[in-house]
């Protein structure tokens, strides 16, 4: 759970802090979960006459 | 003499930093006692159990001793490190970027109940793949100014679309722990992007650290 390089990272806030922690060269394209965002059919939050409390994430 | 009390607190660690050769202060967003700072003896030394629980984002109840002039931290149970930020570094800058304006915002021996929910539900959205992290900061960010007590009357409405308008209304009046439950388009989100640009240049005070990394690799 502890690493001194993620300790340093979180310290620090330097990119090239969070590289030397996961050990791996600049990645160009978008990582994580933002190239898995799915364009959704828009929820309707402005649509008063719904209720918006039934929207919910797919966890 | 001096009489010094246990206590357990429920809390996020929102700082940390290195003290000496083996040492830690922590800052600690808690329940009970606002935001406090707390001493971790020896918590960066090899295999000591304050170790883990002194990183940021790490989430539990933490055993202190209240001296008279600080807390010393005892022990931690943790429920949740939010480990997977780690893996995401778009996610963990925003997540630092939260723990920033948590910073900011909170005081010591005050009712911080809700900054807590807002952070601890903040940090379960960015790990959600179904959230758009430029929605969780959105919400993020208009419901900290709301909380404490910086939205203008009237301002939430100024120059925004119907769609905007309405999710910045229903944000405000949401509690944290339902927040994060709809989605919007990316027109809607783009529209409260500026929304809430505008509006925390004119909230904050100093510039995050972290957002402006955030702002560069977007």
């Amino acid at each position: 759970m502890y690493d001194e390089e993620w300790d340093r990272f979180m310290q620090t806030g330097q990119i090239c802090d969070y590289l030397a922690y996961k050990k791996l060269p600049p990645m160009k394209s978008d990582i994580g979960k933002s190239e898995d965002i799915h364009k959704f059919e828009y929820a309707g939050i402005s649509n008063i006459n719904r209720d918006s409390n039934k929207i919910r994430a797919d966890r | 003499m001096n009489m010094q009390e246990f206590l357990t607190l429920t809390g996020i660690v929102i700082k940390s930093e290195p003290i000496g050769e083996y040492d830690r202060r922590v800052v600690i967003l808690t329940k009970e006692r606002g935001k406090i700072s707390a001493f971790a003896k020896l918590a960066r030394k090899p295999n000591n159990r304050l170790m883990a629980p002194t990183n940021p984002f790490s989430f539990g109840q933490f055993k202190l001793y209240e001296g008279r002039n600080s807390y010393s931290l005892s022990e931690a149970e943790i429920t949740n490190y939010f480990e997977e930020l780690r893996q995401d570094y778009v996610g963990a800058y925003y997540g630092m970027y939260f723990l920033e304006i948590c910073d900011y915002y909170t005081r010591e021996n005050i009712d911080e109940t809700q900054m807590l929910k807002l952070l601890y539900q903040a940090l379960r959205a960015l790990l959600s793949p179904s959230f758009d992290n430029r929605l969780v900061r959105c919400i993020f960010e208009i419901k900290a100014v709301a909380i404490n007590g910086e939205m203008a009357q009237g301002e939430k409405i100024k120059g925004l679309g119907d769609t905007a308008a309405y999710t910045v209304d229903y944000i405000i009046k949401t509690p944290p722990e339902k927040l994060f439950s709809f989605k919007v388009s990316d027109n809607a989100i783009e529209e409260l992007r500026r929304f809430c640009q505008g509006l925390c240049s004119s909230r904050f005070d100093r510039k995050f650290k972290s957002l402006e990394i955030l702002e560069n690799i977007e």
